[in-house]
């Protein structure tokens, strides 16, 4: 093994907590090595195709992973493990410089305060891991708002009564709303409810020099050929590395965390592009891999101390594992309701995720991003004909006339959906790979059913001739969104890391990612992912010179 | 817009000239222009792609689309562990009909064809031989739609057939049609 010169702080991975955390560190003076395990993944010839990109991913995904070199194994409840490939149900989070911000919709949500209080608004759930996070909304909202002023958000919250207080307003106006949203919006404000914009990480004006959005509709899963679409990638990992500090190493895959008979972590050993194995030093290592990783990372390095996994002695890493069901319904109209006017998703509600009747939590809702011919091939009625003559002459009609409204509902976290490390599987790099096991809570699809009910209410408002329910929420949730496998506490016995997202007994070992979160809300993550990065990142850099005495 | 059927459809092939888009492939096919199908697969092949999107007054199907390029080449690559599910699906199609018609499948009129694929979508071709046939349809259903409504770039979907059916346009079509091999 070789050996590289020593550095004061270690990133593994660059999507939205890395990149961030990287940033904070190297243009406070700190040396910073951030490993990402892809490369630079941008707009290219391979954009746009339906059936490659990140979200279809019916042949590959555009942004990784390679589909050979990392696969993953399933338990069943009969003990069986299922070996598999990341085109079958895999969990997939990207795998290029910025991560998912580079290909993601890039919906730009903060939680809201009662997300950080669920036990205390809500009590136990029976069969449940649902707690409250160590800090509060109130903690976070400062590194809220950064994480929106240097990535770039566009938004408008003042026609959401349900938006927590915010202390500044989003740097940028929200984007105009298309047609689809405009009726949606009409439906939603005759229903008594409150629809208002979709805060985005997208430039509806010019901003930080960067060019505002030319309003493509099939951005998600794609990335933006003009750059107007924000993620770490084009925001603070360049500011990262334009300030000398910070040394970006691609293509390098971190396979373990050295840690000493003192609970204190040395390093990592990785693989570069060429699999060689190196080991690099540094005085403080922070995972950012994003749920599934993180948590592999941990289970996979092991000392004296640890012999079941860094910070595991009290068996919670990769415990919690959640995602997100999305559940919603569709609406055939008969006009054509859909002008292809991007980004897609535009109009949300807020009223349902909180305070329903019966129901912990809840989630937004909001219009689908796009449509697309294959896509749309698979999206009918019950009881349609899925082939032959009226298949394709439902396809010919009503491509653009049918409307989806849907969204992620706040799953409750439970001490069996997991990951674990293979005792059996090894990756290309021979690194025992991730093994899932467990469900999701049987509430997660009560739950969907409440949500999506209020979806086709909408659409039936909206004129809809023809409306059905699309219900989520059963399997386990692993992929888009995964969260929580190294959840924040304040007690040890329950968690993976304090408040700070600081390793239990591992004083110089941080989480900044998904893995963190206590419970994942009913919105997308991203937001929450990057104002953690700069809430950890904040932490270390304050006390840098405090974290490293421990350590004499 | 020229309609091409069946027949015609082969002999296009046929001179359209073979191109190994995955040369290190183990899967072999000894029809040159294909990588997986033989010339008898292909016929069976393209006559049930063209039951699942047929031609219409206004608009070509399946065949006119190539879908069957894009199932071959995908059997030599991404979904080379279906490959022999193809195989000994067609074989007990071709068996199933030659028994209860006396004739190949692609031979079957129409409303014949429609009557059989409609069975081994609900799985009630002969269950005694086949009591698993739904898992071949439900494949070649989502791979039709997928080589008619994707990319061309993989194959299927020529001259973007389906995106004029869908009568897409603007900026959408734009970028729609920029994938590059």
């Amino acid at each position: 093994m070789l050996f590289k010169n020593h550095v004061n702080i270690v990133v593994v991975g660059s999507g939205a907590g890395g990149g961030v955390v990287a940033k904070e560190l190297s243009i406070l003076g700190y040396s910073v090595v951030l490993f990402e395990k892809g490369k630079w993944i941008g707009y290219s010839k391979k954009s746009n195709d339906e059936l490659s990109d990140q979200r279809n991913q019916v042949l590959g995904a555009n942004f990784g992973p390679n589909i050979i070199k990392n696969p993953r194994s399933v338990l069943d409840t009969l003990g069986n493990e299922t070996i598999f490939n990341s085109l079958q149900g895999y969990g997939n989070i990207a795998e290029c410089v910025g991560s998912g911000t580079v290909s993601y919709g890039a919906m730009a949500w903060r939680f809201m305060e009662e997300d950080f209080k669920m036990k205390s608004k809500y009590g136990h759930v029976k069969g449940s891991t649902l707690e409250d996070w160590p800090i509060s909304y109130q903690d976070l909202e400062p590194f809220y708002e950064k994480a929106e002023w240097e990535i770039g958000v566009s938004g408008d919250d003042t026609k959401n009564p349900f938006a927590s207080e915010r202390k500044k307003p989003y740097p940028m106006p929200a984007f105009e709303i298309n047609n689809e949203g405009k009726i949606l919006e009409k439906a939603a404000k005759r229903l008594g409810w409150n629809p208002f914009p979709v805060p985005m990480f997208r430039n509806s004006t010019a901003y930080n020099d960067r060019t505002p959005c030319m309003r493509n509709s099939i951005c998600v899963g794609n990335a933006c050929p003009i750059g107007a679409k924000n993620g770490t990638q084009n925001t603070v990992i360049p500011q990262a590395i334009d300030t000398g500090n910070c040394e970006l190493k691609t293509e390098c895959v971190v396979s373990e965390i050295v840690l000493d008979d003192k609970s204190i972590a040395k390093g990592v050993k990785y693989f570069d592009s060429s699999n060689r194995e190196f080991f690099q030093s540094s005085d403080i290592v922070v995972l950012s891999a994003s749920a599934n990783e993180t948590a592999r990372l941990l289970l996979n390095s092991k000392s004296n101390f640890f012999p079941n996994g860094a910070g595991n002695n009290n068996d919670w890493v990769g415990r919690n594992l959640q995602a997100h069901a999305y559940t919603g319904a569709a609406g055939l109209f008969d006009y054509e309701i859909l002008d292809f006017n991007g980004p897609g998703a535009n109009i949300a509600i807020s009223n349902f995720s909180h305070n329903n009747n019966k129901i912990v939590g809840g989630g937004i809702l909001h219009n689908e991003f796009n449509r697309l011919p294959y896509q749309f091939s698979q999206i009918r009625p019950p009881g349609s004909e899925m082939w032959g003559v009226k298949h394709k002459d439902f396809q010919k009609k009503n491509f653009k006339r049918v409307s989806r409204v849907n969204g992620p509902i706040q799953e409750m976290p439970n001490y069996h959906s997991r990951l674990k490390v293979s005792e059996k599987y090894k990756d290309f790099w021979g690194i025992p790979i991730i093994q899932f096991s467990g469900k999701r809570h049987f509430l997660d699809h009560e739950h969907c059913k409440f949500l999506s009910s209020k979806a086709e209410m909408l659409l039936k408002e909206a004129g809809a001739i023809k409306t059905w329910q699309k219900i989520g929420g059963k399997g386990q949730g692993r992929g888009q969104h995964q969260a929580g496998t190294a959840r924040m506490g304040n007690d040890k016995q329950t968690s993976v890391t304090n408040k700070y997202g600081q390793i239990h007994d591992i004083d110089n070992l941080f989480v900044a990612d998904g893995s963190l979160i206590p419970n994942n809300a009913g919105f997308n993550p991203s937001l929450t992912i990057m104002a953690l990065g700069f809430w950890v990142g904040n932490y270390i850099g304050s006390n840098f010179k405090h974290l490293l005495k421990h350590q004499a | 817009m020229t309609l091409i059927n069946r027949r015609n459809f082969t002999k296009t092939t046929l001179l359209a000239g073979g191109v190994c888009f995955f040369p290190g492939c183990v899967i072999k096919s000894d029809n040159p222009l294909f990588l997986f199908f033989n010339e008898s697969e292909v016929k069976t092949i393209v006559a049930i792609c063209n039951q699942i999107i047929p031609a219409d007054d206004d608009f070509g199907g399946a065949s006119d689309a190539e879908v069957v390029y894009y199932i071959d080449r995908q059997l030599s690559s991404f979904f080379k562990y279906d490959s022999s599910l193809y195989r000994q699906s067609i074989l007990k199609l071709q068996t199933y009909c030659l028994e209860n018609f006396n004739k190949i499948f692609c031979d079957l009129d129409s409303d014949k064809q429609i009557s059989v694929l409609q069975m081994m979508e609900k799985n009630k071709l002969d269950n005694r031989k086949w009591n698993n046939s739904s898992i071949f349809f439900n494949k070649i259903r989502l791979h039709t739609m997928q080589g008619f409504y994707g990319s061309p770039i993989h194959g299927g979907n020529k001259n973007f057939l389906s995106f004029d059916i869908l009568n897409i346009d603007g900026l959408l079509r734009q970028r729609l049609e920029s994938p590059k091999k």
